[in-house]
């Protein structure tokens, strides 16, 4: 499956924040989103989502405009992982991940003993099986972010959208999450996910888009997009984009130019 | 490995099971306590029938043989009297608890009720006008209605200006103060300008919440249908109040049609509380604290949730009425009561639910 957008142009009231945004994404890869704080990147995922109207160009989906599909049928297609948060009420972690199920059941529907099914096995795909009985408003940021991970891949869509999936999370989760998202890409879903650290289209190998303050975007790999000048330009500080060889593995990471410890180091 | 992600799979689906099991252990549990609780109901009051005449005054109904001499009087207090009370009592009680928990789940906050969000007070004051004008008893229902709808909306509203999406927890509470306290200003003029004599002290007594003028049959019956056409829906909708109560936007992207089921969803909480406030006046807290007790014993999932809470309403409601009409002969108004226990029970639940609503 793809989806394609072209010219997007979205915000809220009559106040467009994000214009002339164009990029697609197939099964199987991942896009970032990069760009610094109120550029408005939120504000885009929000509009592929279908949360907040699209005010111009168009969101297809094989073809077919986004508009078109009911809230029901377009979260058969796009699952939505946002930053985990605390709930007014303190559900039951396996219940959780079952609501992932709601579009599948009908209007007056429960689950029953498939929803119940699938939505063990997206724990157990997880690894956070462990979790099932635990209550969701006292495990740590890192379990939540997974839970709800679970929860959008119980909704069995082809897509997901993430929002910040890495903030809020301790070192080793971060890179737990990260695998987690390699693999379910390796598996053919779609993500689109934003973040605000260029190292993770390195490490994700994803397609990246970067939003600059200006409005315009750049579009494409990682190695053409993430480069010292359009970091520069983005965010408006120097940045040392490094190659190496460790192990068996080839590097590229990026690293920002801190005045003074620079100059103390070299 | 693989055999070892299967065992983990029938492990949580086993788990799962078994705690399904004991919820529906807990339903059928307060059946039988709402069953229990009516058969002493019926022998609470003025005039004293114990359990085996009402026994027997049930089996000579249900044979269809003429009532006996000695059972005249009992017969006539438990059917015109008593039961249509009773039920009548249990079926707001349910009424009510199903509105706040169903309220606290589509506005995503477990400190909203029909009384905090004003729908009480309106729906008093829309009442309370209709009497004064004069309008048939359907007549007063809609009205009541009508205002309790307007004053979700004016609340709604009130917290989305004021709150502009953040912090919407306590500017919704708030909110339902100032709204309340229009209504109760307006029951207040009703009161000003009604005829001392007559519609005073009906207005008044009907405002306090009793139960002891309300309990004819034709009343249940108005409120056996309100019941059926305001909790249905909630309780077909259970599930996705769930889904709801995680905010708009994840439950719009989990395939919710959020507008439709936020109307649904209040209309009917709104129907069931008006009703219940035309039949026997503004019983405050119920609507709070029901849901919250529920949910300390059987935990937030609706599905589950609604049920157990308004079968807990019913008791609860129908215990309080029996105090009522039990501690002094002439009996006190439910709605003192309610307030009495219900205010701190709801300062205890806060100390103890505060790492939940954090």
């Amino acid at each position: 499956m793809k989806i394609d957008m072209k010219d997007v142009r979205c915000g809220y009231k009559d106040k467009a924040v994000v214009e002339g945004f164009s990029a697609a994404i197939s099964s199987g890869r991942i896009l970032c989103l990069l760009g610094p704080n109120g550029v408005g990147k939120t504000t885009l995922f929000k509009c592929i989502l279908g949360l907040i109207p699209l005010m111009g160009g168009s969101i297809t989906v094989d073809g077919r405009n986004a508009q078109e599909f009911s809230a029901s049928d377009y979260a058969k297609i796009i699952g939505y992982v946002p930053q985990a948060h605390t709930p007014p009420f303190s559900f039951n972690v396996f219940d959780v991940v079952v609501m992932g199920r709601t579009t599948h059941m009908g209007i007056f529907g429960k689950p029953g003993k498939k929803d119940f099914q699938i939505a063990a096995e997206c724990l157990d795909r997880l690894e956070i099986s462990y979790l099932a009985n635990r209550v969701y408003t006292e495990i740590s940021g890192g379990e939540q972010q997974m839970v709800l991970l679970a929860r959008a891949l119980a909704q069995e869509p082809a897509f997901l959208i993430m929002d910040e999936p890495t903030s809020n999370l301790d070192f080793g989760n971060q890179a737990r999450v990260l695998k987690n998202i390699c693999l379910l890409a390796e598996q053919g879903l779609g993500i689109i996910m934003t973040t605000h650290q260029p190292d993770h289209v390195f490490q994700c190998e994803a397609d990246v888009s970067l939003i600059m303050h200006d409005g315009g975007h750049l579009s494409g790999t990682a190695e053409q997009v993430i480069t010292e000048q359009n970091l520069r330009k983005a965010y408006g500080i120097d940045v040392a984009i490094l190659n190496a060889q460790y192990q068996e593995y080839d590097l590229c990471f990026c690293r920002p130019l801190i005045h003074g410890s620079q100059t103390g180091r070299r | 490995m693989e055999r070892d992600d299967v065992i983990a799979e029938n492990t949580i689906i086993q788990g799962h099971e078994n705690s399904r099991r004991k919820e529906r252990r807990i339903l059928i549990a307060l059946f039988i306590i709402l069953i229990a609780t009516m058969l002493v109901s019926l022998t609470i009051g003025r005039y004293g029938v114990p359990l085996d005449q009402i026994f027997d005054i049930f089996m000579q109904r249900i044979t269809g043989r003429e009532i006996s001499e000695a059972n005249t009087e009992a017969n006539l207090v438990l059917f015109i009297i008593r039961i249509p009370r009773i039920l009548l009592t249990i079926m707001v009680g349910a009424a009510l608890s199903a509105s706040g928990a169903a309220f606290q789940g589509v506005f995503k906050n477990p400190m909203v009720s029909p009384d905090i969000l004003g729908v009480s007070s309106a729906a008093g004051a829309g009442a309370a006008l209709a009497i004064l004008i004069g309008v048939s008893s359907i007549g007063v229902n809609i009205v009541a209605f009508v205002f309790g709808i307007g004053a979700v909306l004016l609340v709604m509203l009130l917290a989305k200006a004021v709150g502009r999406g953040s912090n919407t927890l306590l500017v919704m509470v708030l909110s339902g103060v100032v709204v309340s306290s229009i209504f109760r200003a307006m029951t207040s003029l009703a009161k000003y300008i009604a005829d001392a004599d007559n519609k005073l002290p009906e207005i008044t007594f009907w405002l306090m919440g009793s139960f002891a003028k309300s309990g004819s049959n034709r009343n249940v019956i108005i409120m056996l249908i309100a019941l059926i056409l305001g909790a249905t829906p909630l309780l077909a909708l259970r599930w996705r109040m769930n889904v709801l109560s995680f905010g708009e936007e994840e439950a719009k992207a989990m395939g919710i049609n959020i507008n439709r089921m936020r109307i649904v969803i209040v209309a009917c909480s709104t129907l069931l509380t008006a009703s219940s406030v035309c039949l026997c006046g503004s019983i405050e807290w119920v609507g709070l604290i029901m849901p919250h007790i529920t949910r300390l014993i059987v935990g937030p999932n609706y599905r589950i949730l609604l049920p157990a809470a308004m079968l807990g309403g019913g008791i609860f409601m129908l215990v309080v009425d029996n105090f009522c009409r039990a501690i002094i002969p002439g009996e006190l108004p439910v709605g003192i009561i309610t307030s009495l226990i219900g205010a701190p029970l709801f300062i205890y639940m806060l100390f103890k639910g505060r790492r939940d609503w954090a």
